[in-house]
């Protein structure tokens, strides 16, 4: 699915100072950063935003990788670790009322086709409903069809505590859809 | 049977054995509730699948590079400024230390006074009065010393004393005078005439 080889190839072109191999790692994953961070914060403004705040932390810490993981793992830890704090923040602002509720119609362009702009949005609002946690192992078993393994290794929570919280989002969720469709 | 999500899933893409799935089947047909649930979780794997494989527009996912390269310049021009300001403050801040310390504390025009000079010499002139003051109290002092000691010595005389039989008497007032005290008041002449009048007088 990702070339590793390919990817640590870049890398090391990038380190060696040539920036368009950062372009072209960046282009391959933007659209998977764009869409984690998405589902997870469920409107497009706040993940355009953590797609550039991801790319800045990739582009300032690259050199600190390791090559023992995949680099999609990598970014993808990443990418959930900003989207969380994002969404802490976001609720510390909702909390002292300095965020407005703006940006859904924003995301108007973003997605072209009207039927998968609909369906995106009941998803996303049954999304929101579920706890962070529960919501993350959602995505990451549905969306990137992760294994267990691999989420446990990205989030740092145990199988059997992944397994129970998938379990429970899974159940909610399938109870929010059949209400909205 | 009891029917879960796993089965839900193997009966959709096929995995089920014949006799399973028409076992399933007729579950479905007698319970509402598995068809209900089962229904839910059809349309969630339908809408599951339609949205992972949504494409972002082209104009949005080729401008995500150029925004964080223009990003990233402008960070870079943001630290330079920061950096420049914050040399800036702190040439400022010596410059301000600088001349704050020129101007309270060193004297650079002789011929106009700072403040803490002028207060100094101030000290000086109330110093100077408040010794012109003493002086006066003391030579005023001194006349009327020696008027007192006069008149005890003259009333000690005109009582004729007998300093033999009060020796003790003499010698507890003598005493009450110190020399010192005396020598403030009256000079090393008077003294010697005092004693001299003293040991002519026949007791």
């Amino acid at each position: 699915m990702h070339n590793t080889d390919d990817d640590f190839k870049l890398i090391e072109n990038f380190i060696d100072g040539n920036e368009s191999a950062f372009n072209r790692l960046i282009y391959k994953y933007q659209d998977k950063i764009y869409w984690h961070a998405r589902r997870m914060t469920g409107n497009h403004l706040d993940a355009d935003e953590i797609v550039q705040e991801v790319l800045l932390v990739i582009y300032n810490k690259i050199k600190t990788f390791k090559f023992k993981s995949s680099f999609y793992t990598w970014i993808y830890t990443i990418t959930n670790t900003r989207s969380i704090n994002y969404l802490k923040k976001r609720s510390v602002k909702k909390y002292f009322s300095l965020e407005t509720a703006a940006g859904q119609e924003d995301s108007d362009n973003i997605i072209l086709n009207l039927e998968q702009k609909q369906q995106l949005q009941i998803i996303e609002r049954a999304l929101q409903k579920l706890p962070i946690k529960q919501r993350e192992v959602f995505i990451m078993r549905n969306y990137d069809e992760m294994s267990y393994e691999e989420i446990s290794e990205i989030t740092g929570r145990a199988i059997g505590t992944l397994k129970a919280n998938y379990f429970h989002a899974i159940n909610k969720i399938k109870e929010l859809v059949g209400n909205e469709i | 049977m009891k029917y879960n999500d796993e089965d839900f899933e193997n009966y959709l893409i096929g995995k089920m054995s014949e006799s399973e799935k028409n076992e399933f089947e007729n579950s479905l047909i007698a319970s509402s509730e598995l068809q209900n649930n089962f229904d839910n979780y059809k349309k969630l794997k339908e809408l599951i699948t339609n949205t992972r494989s949504i494409k972002l527009s082209e104009e949005y996912s080729s401008g995500i590079l150029p925004r964080f390269r223009n990003e990233l310049q402008e960070n870079k021009k943001n630290k330079i400024y920061y950096n420049l300001g914050a040399i800036t403050a702190a040439f400022a801040s010596v410059i301000i230390g600088f001349v704050l310390t020129v101007n309270l504390f060193i004297k650079t025009d002789p011929d106009k006074p700072s403040d803490l000079i002028t207060i100094i010499e101030n000290d000086r002139d109330s110093i100077i009065n408040s010794f012109d003051i003493s002086d006066k109290l003391i030579s005023k002092a001194d006349s009327e010393s020696f008027q007192i000691i006069d008149s005890v010595y003259n009333d000690l005389l005109s009582q004729n004393i007998n300093v033999e039989s009060e020796t003790d008497d003499f010698d507890a007032f003598a005493f009450d005078i110190e020399n010192a005290d005396l020598e403030q008041f009256i000079s090393e002449e008077e003294i010697d005439q005092i004693y001299a009048q003293l040991m002519e007088k026949k007791f």
